[in-house]
């Protein structure tokens, strides 16, 4: 039945319970400015504007801006940041390198394999292939696949001794899969890669060491809105390490093209993803070329236009940003011949691959000739259009300050862009110190990403991540394993899932978002609803489980996080002291029985729904 | 956030099923959806169960042509050879002169005859690619060569199913996976277990019970989210609890197949012997979605025996088991196969296939217009192949989508379900009957 013959006596009853905020979606103010009572104005339009200019103060404020700036509140922090000021606390975090974070990057001074220079990276990834793996297993003396092949080869000699049939033609006798040889440029890869000192599943760790840093620097950094914003500008720019060479050279994305550009402009850090050789893999651009001719009057190579597609679509303008398929086609013209120098994994132009004719983009005419000049006009263009300004204000409301953030905020901040040419400090700014930012609307509008989860609840306890040493044999697989969860092919979260003690980044996969290995080149959705599935809780509360009773491999709690403490000190340091009546009614009915029984506590906290949101 | 008019309509019967109204106040719809559990009710659906085979299977070995003399030109028979004779203990099981079964596959036969098991050779997609990361995320989504559609073609397909067959449904879209699959993304009711065995509160439901004095594992958290009506964590909440409490009652630790079904432990085997219990247990279940790994054979595929071979036994021998254990329900119910790309026609040096293009899918159910080999078999003589090294693809994989899609779900927007393409029912193969 079609929903406009329902009975409309009741469809008013429907809305209201389906409209209506609950409670603890308001801060609870105890000392701070008394809030709007949200269920009584939810339906009324006025008000719902007035949400945005409703300041928050106090502990809800502070609260707020470490949940958005911040993955989470630290035990005490939020009374630190009080103390600090708001606006304080923000001007520093927005100038990170005036932030000593020594420790941190000590901790992870052990992580050589992602310090490496890209031709080493490239290296991984080749010399780490099956091509060379099977040729390696055939020259040690006690493999077993190699003692297998030998037996099937004596059975054969002896077939053909007693006239039997010999192989067919086509048939791979395991004699020649024994003198396995390489040809030329595997050898030379192969002692290039031993020369290096480089040892077989390489890759996979050196993918472990740049997702477990990320979540070393995610817990542990004191640069936290620097590490929020290389979350975001990762994501915006998604390369699924799990495509190709991907797998390592994601490591020279993160550290040379996002990282060291998001407190540039945007065009500084649009040009490095457009050079950044995981993006050209990723999105297929190596491989473009303008047609060639062949022998035999057939064409070869051509263009692919999944980068230009993508650039336009999801890096700059928008999918309604005015753009045609023409344009697609001409873009992709443009980026002709911008490739990668499969030798060294770094970017490189190829002059006799680039289409030379004049192309025509966005309404105007690109000169023939331009070489690689194209490509940085067109990024010139996108970089300065108005669509770009709009679409990435809206994406970073949208982060930062609700999955339908106001559109005066929006078009502010879109102002500021166009005004600063995207100057992406000026635009911070602007954002996070808006009257909308810091509002009743905006407070605990948004719900946690799985990492953004995981990792605000490790902060939460004060735990930390532990960094596994190369040199010790169970930390290697370890390293291994966190690697293979992003890297390699397919789902393993399956498994890891009934496995108790998993690392972090391993029950990260399982909730759904294993860090760089988003498939779809969108990046995970900013809309943090599409994050709340029937069946997704399971996951987070089995996690908050597991955290609290200190089975997750590589989260190092002290023997304090055990311990029975009163509800208000638990819900002021997890929370903020901002937990709902009822939540506090349910988690101390929950635990009266089990007093002394402190993990209990701390996981109904950190699987509350007032814990599900920033 | 968006409220689609699916769940709203949902939790708005929820919520006033919770305050007792409905009985005087509700449409018939709407109290139909709450009585939703009565066994003979609106619980028992048709359902859709598609198996994912991720790698690539080399669809030659699915269904070997041993009628086309090209195969075994491409494939040698014995030592180090991967083609299966045509004759002989370790050869086809011939299905009509032409095809014939892997011996690996033999238990599905008396199924094919039965008429409850078809094959469709020569699928694949029009997209060229050989990777798998794209081929896969083409077929998920059901838009080869176009990156810019990001919801799953199951997904599209449950939306645009009649809205009364959903209605209702305690569990109507389950991937037995630990994440929801590309094909699935955007169905927000869509259930990702990867073991209903493990699917509660408290890993294994015991070690770290947190239920207080009541006994349920759940019960603390339960509490905790039912404070607040008509939020979206509410109304998520509530579904969890409600599939988790589903679930438990069902003790899938105790499951018993009937008739003397036969599931290995592999992870596929449990997958299909948990969808057979979800369907027996009328929730309401019209998509189920398992996949299993291990196609991939580029070194040391084997014949008749080998990796393929067991890689094969096991999908045969789960399949076999799932359609035992169903019996007559098997009337309700179709299992469609699928994968990214077939393999290279002619096996290369390391007695493998390489990344190919056609393949083969298989159809199980009452449904199946069965006892067949459907598709146009372009043969494999060398200019027959695509790009001169595999199996052309004469039928697009979309064809197969859309007639399951039609007859066993009830979807008639096929413009929503596969963008770009022109799909109407003349371009259904006959793989269900009509």
């Amino acid at each position: 039945m079609p929903l406009s013959r329902v009975n409309s006596g009741f469809l008013p009853l429907l809305a209201l319970l389906a409209a209506s905020p609950p409670l603890w979606a308001a801060p609870v103010a105890s000392s701070a400015k008394p809030m709007m009572a949200p269920a009584a104005k939810a339906m009324d339009a006025p008000a719902d504007d007035a949400k945005w200019h409703q300041p928050l103060t106090g502990a809800p404020a502070a609260l707020h801006v470490l949940n958005r700036l911040a993955f989470g509140p630290l035990p005490g922090q939020i009374e630190d940041v009080q103390q600090i000021g708001i606006r304080q606390w923000i001007e520093t975090q927005l100038q990170p390198k005036l932030i000593d974070d020594s420790a941190v990057e000590t901790k992870l001074a052990g992580f050589t394999l992602i310090k490496a220079k890209p031709e080493n990276l490239m290296l991984m990834y080749q010399g780490d292939n099956n091509a060379i793996r099977r040729y390696l297993e055939m020259q040690d003396p006690n493999s077993k696949q190699r003692a297998r092949l030998e037996a099937v080869a004596a059975q054969n000699t002896q077939n053909g001794a007693n006239g039997a049939m010999p192989a067919p033609d086509g048939t791979a006798p395991p004699k020649s899969r024994l003198d396995r040889a390489l040809n030329e440029r595997q050898q030379e890869m192969l002692k290039n890669f031993q020369d290096a000192g480089m040892t077989q599943g390489v890759s996979i760790r050196a993918a472990g060491e740049l997702v477990q840093a990320k979540l070393v620097r995610a817990v542990e950094s004191k640069r936290q809105l620097q590490e929020v914003l290389a979350d975001f500008w990762n994501n915006h720019f998604n390369i699924d390490m799990r495509k190709k060479a991907g797998r390592t050279l994601k490591v020279i994305d993160d550290r040379d093209a996002i990282r060291p550009h998001m407190f540039g402009s945007f065009r500084e850090l649009l040009g490095a993803s457009a050079h950044s050789p995981a993006m050209m893999i990723y999105l297929d651009n190596a491989s473009s070329t303008v047609a060639m001719k062949a022998r035999g009057g057939k064409t070869r190579g051509g263009l692919n236009e999944n980068y230009a597609r993508e650039l336009m679509e999801l890096h700059t303008l928008g999918v309604d940003g005015g753009y045609t398929q023409t344009d697609v086609t001409e873009v992709a013209r443009c980026f002709t011949g911008w490739s990668i120098e499969p030798q060294n994994g770094t970017f490189v132009f190829r002059p006799r691959v680039h289409d030379n004719d004049e192309k025509h983009v966005l309404g105007r005419t690109i000169a023939a000739n331009g070489g690689q000049r194209d490509g940085e006009q067109v990024l010139d263009m996108l970089a300065s259009s108005p669509s770009t300004a709009k679409f990435l204000s809206l994406k970073l409301c949208q982060r930062f300050v609700a999955d339908e953030p106001p559109a005066q905020l929006v078009d502010r901040i879109a102002q500021t862009w166009t005004r600063t040419n995207g100057d992406l400090p000026s635009v911070y700014r602007a954002l996070f110190l808006s009257p909308e930012f810091l509002s009743a609307g905006a407070y605990r509008a948004k719900i946690k990403s799985p990492f953004e989860y995981t990792v605000s609840a490790v902060r939460a306890l004060g735990g930390q991540v532990s960094v596994p040493d190369e040199k010790s044999p169970v930390d290697k697989l370890r390293l291994t394993r966190i690697g293979s969860v992003s890297a390699n092919q397919g789902a393993k979260g399956g498994k890891a899932n009934q496995k108790a003690r998993a690392p972090l980044a391993i029950e990260i996969a399982t909730l759904g978002q294993p860090v760089f290995a988003c498939l779809p080149p969108t990046g995970w959705s900013e809309d943090s609803s599409s994050w709340v599935s029937a069946g997704a809780i399971v996951g987070r509360l089995n996690f908050a489980l597991s955290l609290t009773s200190g089975t997750v491999a590589d989260v190092r709690l002290s023997t304090d996080t055990f311990r029975a403490a009163p509800l208000d000190q638990l819900s002021k340091q997890l929370v903020g002291g901002q937990l709902s009546d009822a939540t506090r009614a349910t988690v101390a009915r929950e635990t009266a029985a089990v007093p002394t029984d402190g993990a209990k506590m701390r996981a109904l906290i950190l699987g509350s729904p007032e814990f599900q949101r920033r | 956030m968006k409220t689609t008019r699916r769940i709203f309509l949902k939790s708005g019967a929820m919520a006033l099923a919770s305050v007792g109204i409905i009985p005087a106040l509700g449409p018939e719809f709407l109290r139909r959806a709450v009585w939703a559990d009565d066994a003979k009710g609106p619980g028992r659906r048709k359902t859709l169960v598609c198996i994912f085979l991720r790698g690539a299977v080399d669809g030659l070995s699915v269904v070997v042509p041993h009628g086309d003399p090209n195969y075994y030109k491409l494939r040698s028979v014995g030592a180090g050879g991967i083609a299966i004779a045509r004759t002989g203990q370790d050869g086809v099981v011939d299905l009509d002169g032409q095809f014939g079964l892997h011996p690996a596959l033999s238990m599905l036969k008396p199924i094919y005859d039965a008429g409850h098991m078809g094959a469709i050779h020569a699928v694949g997609s029009p997209n060229p690619t050989r990777s798998h990361f794209d081929a896969q995320d083409y077929m998920e989504s059901a838009a080869p060569g176009n990156k810019g559609i990001h919801t799953g073609w199951l997904a599209r397909a449950m939306a645009a199913c009649p809205e009364d067959a959903r209605n209702g449904a305690k569990i109507s879209t389950v991937s037995l996976t630990a994440q929801v699959p590309r094909s699935l993304d955007g169905d927000r009711e869509a259930l990702a277990i990867p073991n209903l065995q493990t699917f509660g509160i408290g890993r294994d439901g015991k070690a770290m019970s947190i239920g207080g004095g009541t006994g349920d594992t759940s019960g603390g958290f339960e509490a905790l989210y039912a404070g607040a009506v008509g939020d979206v964590l509410h109304g998520a909440g509530a579904e969890t609890f409600d599939a988790v409490k589903t679930l438990n009652g069902l003790d899938p630790a105790r499951y018993r197949p009937a008739r003397g079904a036969n599931y290995s432990r592999s992870p596929l085997g449990q997958s299909l012997q948990q969808i057979a219990q979800l369907v027996k247990a009328n929730l309401g279940l019209e998509v189920a979605f398992a996949e299993a790994g291990g196609w991939d054979t580029h070194v040391g595929q084997g014949g008749a025996q080998g990796n393929l071979a067991r890689r094969l036994a096991d999908l045969g021998q789960a399949l076999a088991a799932f359609y035992t254990d169903l019996g007559d329900r098997m009337g309700d119910v179709t299992v469609l196969t699928m994968s990214e790309f077939g393999r290279t026609a002619r096996q290369n040096g390391d007695g493998g296939t390489d990344h190919g293009h056609g393949t083969c899918f298989l159809t199980l159910g009452g449904q199946v217009a069965g006892g067949k080999v459907l598709g146009d078999w372009p043969g494999l003589a060398p200019n027959q192949l695509n790009d001169g090294r595999d199996l052309a693809v004469t039928t697009d994989f979309r064809r197969i989508f859309g007639e399951v899609a039609n007859k066993q779900l009830g979807v008639t927007d096929f413009k929503t379900v596969f963008p770009e393409y022109a799909l109407s029912p003349r371009d259904f193969r006959g793989v269900l009957k009509s």
